[in-house]
């Protein structure tokens, strides 16, 4: 293999924007695998050997025809946003930084065909200028990439009424590039779409993304208080079942998780566990009804986007919840969970009751084949590696099965042999090297 | 049969109600005591002579009350009537008296944040007409949209084209607001919102005279029709829950239909294959690719497809083939036909429809109509009935009860035995307050008529 800053491999990259910087190279070869103690141990100083910012999809073909000819690690880089180190280097060579790839290509009908760099929060505001919207984003909506969330995230804000990003019909195509010393340009669409789907760019270059869209609402953010954990989760499953209530946001925080949280003052009673929601605005009345009916507070209603200035609802929500937390206790991490469909409420108050404050419940409710359900982003008082397994077992007792969010490893998040299988197949064709984010993808190691 | 109340000289009513619209014309008044009753040879029976003895047609609020606090005097029964689209003979006058045919109460009152203020006479059809242009559509419509007014819809459906997306009316959050006329001296004006309306939603018209309506809207997507055909109604019903489950595709309606249902859908015959069942869906443009790998899957055959919107002379909208216009497309082949109502739910509700096929077979032609259902995807069974007799069709009603499978009987006027069989007290303590004469829709609320516990 031939290091990225050999001066034959330099010069064939003649005339593209090149970063080697060592301060540059450390900081952006980075993302938040730091919420994860052991991440941390495992990742810190990774870094790439040389990044590269194409400005269109011509120099991506050129980046991957020379890192394929020279040998040479290649890894994809959106607003790098993921929690997992799902683009840190492992093995150095280039990180190719998508962000001059921002051009948004159409918006028609309810479809948006954008470059992989563009920014979710300018996807979201340009489709809502013709009267769309993203049907789902992560939290970190304003930093976070397209491309980068196709490849990494899985749901988001919008997954309580639209599910998950892998759902057919939630991506409409992907176009990628191969790596191979004569790259290939591929769309994938239909099923194909998942040999690229949640990969960390490990099977090819995503340089485009074809997303379905949703239509824009007028929304409202709500907080809704409850003393009792129990009470407070009946009620986010019954929200996320009310067919008559059109919702963009339901999600669960026990206390004391909202005391960590800055900005919402007069929203998070002390000692009370919340519900965070989106709704439409002409659901608002309905949403009081319900909060009524289960003996809950709403303590705060105001309207989405909110004004400049404010963090809007959102940003406490998904990842965002354990950063809050983080800003305020370094010592915390975070498990990644996901509940038995039809159980999942006796679960989420059986481990509320089990773990207390030591496994602070978090809970995001989307739809999973067409019914609610919660998977859950725990915020975990960490004290050993050997208590968070240990934790982790005792979930398991209780159906709750780990999402790792402590392992960089693909595989681990969730098994889904199928599209596992795919991509496998996918990259023997698309980086029969093995050169695309090397170490990611378990089943390739193996091999 | 003349209308129920005698000793009233409904000329003096008419000269007295001035100006407002009175039809005292005995065909048209007996048109418009009338609605699809005749679906159900049982009603049929019992409800074929009924007429109201004057119809009146406020065209204003005032005229409600004005008219409302007339009767009440006089004890004079008021049944009120939109389309006259219903199919349990709703808006029927059955102690005859005054149909107040709310129609002329036709005004667009305005769209804001997705809710439209209508009056409860606007036709659904005009109401979209309003609404479409702002990219706002009705969450779900019966399939009698070109015809069935809002007011009519509330008082007396439930759910519809869209219900896959949205539930029923029953659902908290698809009705905000009602404004609603009591038949009392001195009529009240009620502005209810919130769970307050629900004693009003699906009353018949019973307890209070609904003017206006707060509708909460969905953004309209481009929507596709499709007709798929399957060789068996098992892999359509299981394509049908798979579609309903997933999360990525927008649907706005998933029906399906067996052989001895789709045969006579005439417009539609030559796109068919004979013998085979059918779904029938409207789904977003942008997931067709995704339609088509689910339709492979479940070894369905694409059929026929067009935009929605873009109909022909020669096949009107696919929802026209759906809902209670099931039924009427197989009455106007073979006038022996019925029809029931039934929830296929639960998590076995694929079982509880093939096990429903298979005790009855032709005998009940199948129609499914997959709606969702407290969070759920679930199947209303409006299957066909090859009618020999009431004895029969109640043993098929009693082998469903019995089977876990709820029957909304549509061979009943009573509003509690069309629905959950249960008295709905909010609902006639409603009645009470709003109506303590008893002369609204008299003969529909059966806990009204014989109270359970005297």
């Amino acid at each position: 293999m031939i290091p990225a800053n050999d001066p034959g491999f330099r010069a064939a990259l003649d005339g593209l924007e090149l970063v080697d910087h060592p301060v540059q190279l450390r900081q952006r070869s980075r993302d938040f695998y730091w919420y994860s103690p052991i991440l941390k141990r495992a990742l810190d100083g990774k870094a790439a050997d040389l990044i590269v910012v194409p400005a269109s999809i011509d120099e991506v073909v050129r980046v991957a025809g020379t890192c394929a000819r020279f040998e040479v690690p290649l890894v994809v880089r959106g607003g790098a946003t993921g929690n997992y180190g799902q683009m840190v280097p492992l093995q150095g060579g280039v990180l190719l930084d998508m962000a001059r790839l921002d051009r948004t290509l159409w918006i028609e009908g309810d479809r948006g065909r954008f470059e992989a760099g563009v920014r979710m929060g300018d996807a979201d505001r340009l489709a809502q200028d013709k009267g769309w919207e993203l049907r789902m984003f992560p939290s970190t909506r304003r930093q976070a990439t397209v491309g980068g969330f196709v490849c990494g995230g899985a749901a988001g804000v919008g997954s309580i009424r639209y599910g998950q990003l892998r759902d057919a019909g939630s991506v409409a195509a992907l176009k990628v590039v191969t790596c191979e010393p004569t790259p290939r340009l591929v769309e994938l669409r239909g099923p194909d779409i998942g040999k690229a789907l949640h990969a960390y760019g490990t099977t090819s270059i995503v340089v485009e993304v074809e997303l379905a869209l949703a239509p824009t609402y007028p929304w409202v953010e709500m907080v809704a208080a409850f003393d009792d954990f129990a009470v407070a989760a009946h009620f986010a499953q019954a929200l996320g079942e009310s067919d008559g209530i059109f919702l963009k946001l339901d999600s669960l925080m026990a206390w004391p998780l909202p005391s960590y949280f800055r900005g919402l003052e007069g929203a998070l009673p002390d000692g009370r566990h919340v519900v965070m929601i989106m709704a439409a605005k002409g659901n608002v009345a309905s949403v009081h009804d319900l909060v009524r009916e289960r003996g809950g507070t709403v303590t705060l209603e105001r309207a989405y986007p909110v004004e400049a200035g404010v963090t809007p609802l959102y940003e406490y929500t998904w990842n965002h919840t354990t950063l809050q937390a983080l800003k305020i206790d370094k010592t915390v991490t975070y498990l990644q969970t996901i509940f038995p469909l039809g159980a999942n409420i006796e679960a989420l108050i059986a481990s509320h009751e089990r773990f207390g404050d030591e496994v602070m419940a978090h809970a995001e409710f989307q739809r999973r084949f067409g019914r609610t359900n919660c998977s859950s982003l725990q915020v975990v008082r960490y004290t050993s590696d050997e208590r968070l397994w240990q934790i982790v077992r005792e979930l398991e007792t209780l159906g709750i099965t780990l999402s790792n969010p402590h392992s960089y490893v693909l595989e681990d998040k969730g098994a889904r042999v199928l599209a596992a299988d795919l991509q496998l197949a996918f990259k023997r064709e698309a980086d029969p090297m093995g050169l695309l984010n090397p170490g990611k993808m378990s089943r390739w190691t193996a091999a | 049969m003349d209308g129920g109340v005698k000793s009233i000289d409904w000329a003096q009513v008419v000269a007295d109600l001035a100006p407002i619209e009175c039809i005292a014309d005995r065909a048209l008044v007996r048109q418009k005591s009338r609605d699809f009753f005749w679906y159900s040879p049982v009603l049929n029976e019992r409800l074929k002579g009924v007429r109201g003895d004057l119809v009146v047609a406020p065209a204003s609020e005032d005229e409600v009350v004005r008219t409302l606090a007339y009767c009440h005097a006089r004890r004079i029964p008021v049944t009120p009537r939109g389309a006259g689209t219903g199919n349990y003979g709703q808006a029927m006058p059955l102690e005859g008296g005054v149909v107040l045919d709310l129609s002329r109460l036709d005004r667009f009152l305005g769209l804001e944040d997705g809710v439209a203020r209508v009056q409860a006479g606007l036709k659904l059809i005009d109401l979209e007409a309003h609404t479409l242009p702002q990219g706002w559509e009705l969450r779900f419509h019966p399939s009698t949209r070109r015809t069935a007014t809002i007011g009519g819809f509330v008082a007396g459906g439930s759910g519809g084209v869209g219900s896959i997306q949205f539930g029923g009316l029953r659902n908290r959050g698809n009705v905000l607001g009602l404004r609603l006329v009591t038949m009392e001296a001195e009529p009240r004006i009620l502005e209810l919102g919130g769970d307050d309306v629900m004693p009003a939603v699906h009353a018949y018209g019973t307890n209070g005279i609904i003017t206006e309506l707060a509708m909460p809207l969905a953004r309209a997507w481009p929507w596709h029709e499709a007709i798929v055909s399957f060789a068996d109604i098992g892999p359509a019903s299981a394509f049908a829950n798979a579609l309903g489950e997933a999360d990525g595709v927008m649907k706005k309606l998933i029906a399906v239909f067996d052989w001895g249902a789709a045969q006579y859908f005439k417009p539609l015959l030559g796109h068919l294959v004979p013998r085979q069942a059918i779904a029938l869906v409207m789904i977003n443009d942008g997931a067709r690719e995704a339609f088509s790998s689910l339709v492979a899957a479940h070894g369905g055959t694409p059929v026929f497809e067009r935009p929605y919107g873009a109909e022909s002379d020669d096949i009107p909208p696919l929802y026209e083939f759906t809902w209670n216009h099931t039924t009427l497309w197989a009455l106007k082949a073979d006038r022996t036909i019925t029809y029931l109502q039934c929830l296929f739910a639960g998590p076995d509700y694929l079982d509880k429809i093939a096990r429903t096929i298979a005790t009855f077979g032709d005998e009940t032609p199948m129609h499914l109509e997959l709606t969702r259902f407290d969070g759920r995807i679930a199947a209303f069974g409006l299957q066909l009935v090859r009618y020999t007799s009431e004895r029969r069709l109640y043993e098929i009603i009693g082998w469903l009860e019995s089977s876990g499978i709820p029957v909304a009987d549509p061979h009943t006027f009573i509003l509690e035995d069309g629905g959950m069989k249960t008295v709905d007290e909010a609902q006639l303590a409603f009645k009470r307050q709003n109506d303590p004469l008893g002369l609204l829709n008299p003969g529909k609320m059966k806990a009204w008529s014989a109270p359970p516990c005297s």
